[in-house]
């Protein structure tokens, strides 16, 4: 490729980079803002606002909330996904298309449709208003980040793996819990991630399910936007931020020592 | 009673839609015999090996072990080794990890005693003191000895293996050739064992199976199939041979008389297919048996044939001359030592025993 098209690339990746990054380096910066109003470059720094939330019961509630609903959801989001990906992969002949489709097609669903329908669903189950509610809603919606993650792990197994396994005396089950499971275990960490995050910032479904009663971080913080505008916002938010790196580098990890692995 | 198990394959096909990857294979492997299955890419050589582990459940027709059919026994109790064409090692694993899975699954050993077998078995293949390295560690001519001694383990008394030296390079080869071929006498087990290499199927095999197109082209001991090849395939498959096309003009008690191209007539042994006056035919005949001189003659039994030389190849320990057969377009190799005095251009009488000669079907 040629150095001009090459620096081209360059700025343009520069340039993307900084339009998705600006937002997330102004709500980070005023968090650590010694001003109590919103205003970047912040006049001057402090934790100020970490030490509010801290000691703020309903913003520790809130992130408490947001870790049971996500540990649960991804739970029962990674016991469905891993048969259902075995299926996907081995089992299913005909119409493997038209079913990933569909697993595809919530992530099309405008997620207020998705809140709406549920909301009417979980009325007469008496789901409304729970945790349990929520975090199934948030499974149902983290399952295609899970199967997505496993079937693509599943393909690249030779099949001749488990086959040495029963070959050697393995009944099929055990071959599959010694042999396979461990090798597609780091892409279900990762699903299992990928369905926490989403399960952490998703803000429709939990106002319509759990909102009016207990306030999960993301519910928390749409509603500090709404009527107070000091950095305590802000310092939420990086929070919430702060724990989507810490997993994605977790994410990366796992996907190192993968590919470590698998290199032979 | 021997150790291994006798394997019959009676009849089988296994179908993928209307492509039938085998196609009515039936052939017996007695207990304790080395069995190569030789033969193209595609021929069927892995699903035959897949069907007898229970991997692949024929269409049609039956496996049996012993004179017992074994649809109804899974793979996991059908007691085999088996080494995989892609090594198949569990990658999360250890060396001896992989090694000690069948021990583990099979028998009631001892920790002591597993460790015990392991160290022996990769001994075999020359891996001594890799236990505790994995997988993605070891070269893939490693992986694939790793394949072998993890196959070996538990001592099976039927061993199913998958080119398991195609990754080594030849002077491994050759040693864990003899390795294997050692165990198999040790063990008295039986082997059916899967290459694209004929020495390799020669050297080891009691039984080679030539397989093409999904069919068993022939099955016979190692210098049958070499010398007296039942088919064109076979022929050409095992090594260079002449294939000089003919017309049946007569038979009598113990031969065929052909015509050549050029109407010279000889006599080709009756052996083999069976042939009818005025059909079409190729004359077999191997490189070496081909002895380029003076016309023999009155010598017994031997055919002579005038021929013109094309080109001389030097091969290191011989050559190759590829020579016209005169008045015809028909071109003939041989296999000479290296120090006989032709060149391109020249007239030579070139001559062979009839009984080493062989007729087969156009
Ligand atoms: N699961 C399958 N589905 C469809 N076709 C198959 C399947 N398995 C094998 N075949 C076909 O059956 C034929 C025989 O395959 P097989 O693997 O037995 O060949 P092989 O003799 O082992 O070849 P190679 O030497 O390349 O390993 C091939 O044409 C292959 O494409
Ligand atoms: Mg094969």
């Amino acid at each position: 490729m040629s150095a001009v098209l090459t620096n081209i690339l360059r700025g343009v990746n520069v340039f993307v980079l900084a339009m998705l990054l600006f937002p997330v380096i102004v709500v980070v910066g005023i968090s650590f803002s010694s001003a109590s109003f919103l205003r970047f470059p912040p006049p001057g720094l402090s934790l100020q606002w970490y030490e509010k939330i801290l000691t703020d019961p309903s913003w520790v509630n809130a992130l408490v909330l947001t870790v049971q609903v996500g540990v649960i959801s991804v739970v029962v989001a990674v016991v469905v996904s891993v048969p259902m990906a075995i299926a996907l992969v081995r089992y299913v002949r005909r119409g493997r298309g038209f079913l990933s489709g569909l697993l595809l097609s919530t992530f099309m669903t405008p997620t207020i449709i998705q809140a709406i329908s549920i909301y009417q669903f979980y009325v007469p189950l008496g789901l409304l208003d729970t945790v349990y509610g929520l975090a199934f809603a948030h499974a149902v919606s983290g399952i295609p980040f899970v199967v997505i993650n496993v079937v693509a792990s599943l393909g690249q197994i030779d099949e001749n793996i488990e086959r040495a396994a029963v070959a050697h005396g393995a009944r099929p089950a055990r071959a599959f819990v010694n042999v396979t499971l461990p090798i597609i275990a780091p892409s279900v960490m990762v699903g299992a991630i990928f369905a926490f995050m989403h399960s952490a910032h998703e803000l429709l479904i939990a106002t319509f399910v759990l909102g009016t009663i207990r306030k999960p971080i993301s519910v928390k913080l749409w509603e500090g936007v709404k009527v107070t505008v000091d950095p305590t916002i802000a310092a939420a938010t990086t929070s919430v931020i702060a724990l989507g790196v810490l997993l994605l580098i977790m994410i990366a990890l796992i996907r190192r020592t993968d590919v470590r692995r698998r290199a032979a | 009673m021997a150790y291994g198990i006798d394997v019959e394959l009676r009849n089988l096909t296994k179908r993928y839609g209307s492509f039938a990857a085998i196609d009515d294979i039936s052939l017996r492997v007695p207990s304790g015999s080395f069995a190569t299955l030789l033969g193209p890419s595609g021929s069927g050589k892995t699903t035959t090996l897949n069907a007898i582990a229970g991997f692949v459940t024929p269409d049609e027709g039956e496996i049996r072990f012993n004179d017992q059919a074994v649809s109804q026994i899974p793979t996991y109790k059908r007691n085999i080794g088996m080494v995989f064409q892609s090594y198949a090692l569990f990658p999360h694993l250890t060396v001896g990890d992989n090694v000690a899975y069948p021990l583990k699954m099979r028998d009631r050993m001892s920790r002591a005693a597993v460790a015990e077998r392991v160290r022996e078995c990769l001994a075999m293949v020359r891996l001594e003191g890799y236990e505790t390295r994995l997988p993605k560690q070891l070269s893939g001519g490693q992986q694939q000895r790793v394949a072998m001694a993890r196959a070996l383990a538990s001592r099976p008394r039927l061993l199913l293996m998958d080119e398991p030296l195609g990754a080594l390079d030849r002077r491994l080869r050759d040693q864990v050739q003899i390795e294997i071929k050692e165990i198999q006498r040790q063990t008295g087990a039986t082997f059916i064992y899967v290459t694209h290499d004929q020495t390799e199927a020669f050297v080891m095999s009691d039984l080679v199976v030539v397989m093409n197109d999904s069919r068993i082209s022939q099955v016979g001991t190692p210098t049958q199939i070499y010398d007296e090849p039942d088919n064109v395939f076979v022929a050409n498959f095992l090594g260079g041979s002449n294939l000089i096309p003919a017309t049946v003009e007569g038979v009598d008690a113990s031969d065929y008389l052909v015509a050549l191209g050029d109407g010279t007539r000889l006599a080709v042994p009756r052996r083999g297919q069976s042939m009818n006056v005025g059909e079409a035919a190729y004359i077999f005949i191997r490189p070496e048996d081909i002895t380029v001189g003076a016309p023999t003659g009155a010598q017994e039994r031997t055919v002579d044939v005038a021929a013109t030389v094309e080109t001389v190849d030097f091969h290191g320990d011989s050559l190759r001359i590829t020579a016209r057969i005169k008045n015809t377009s028909d071109v003939i190799s041989i296999r000479t030592g290296r120090h006989q005095p032709v060149g391109g251009g020249a007239d030579i009488g070139v001559s062979w025993k009839v009984d080493v000669s062989r007729l087969l079907k156009r």
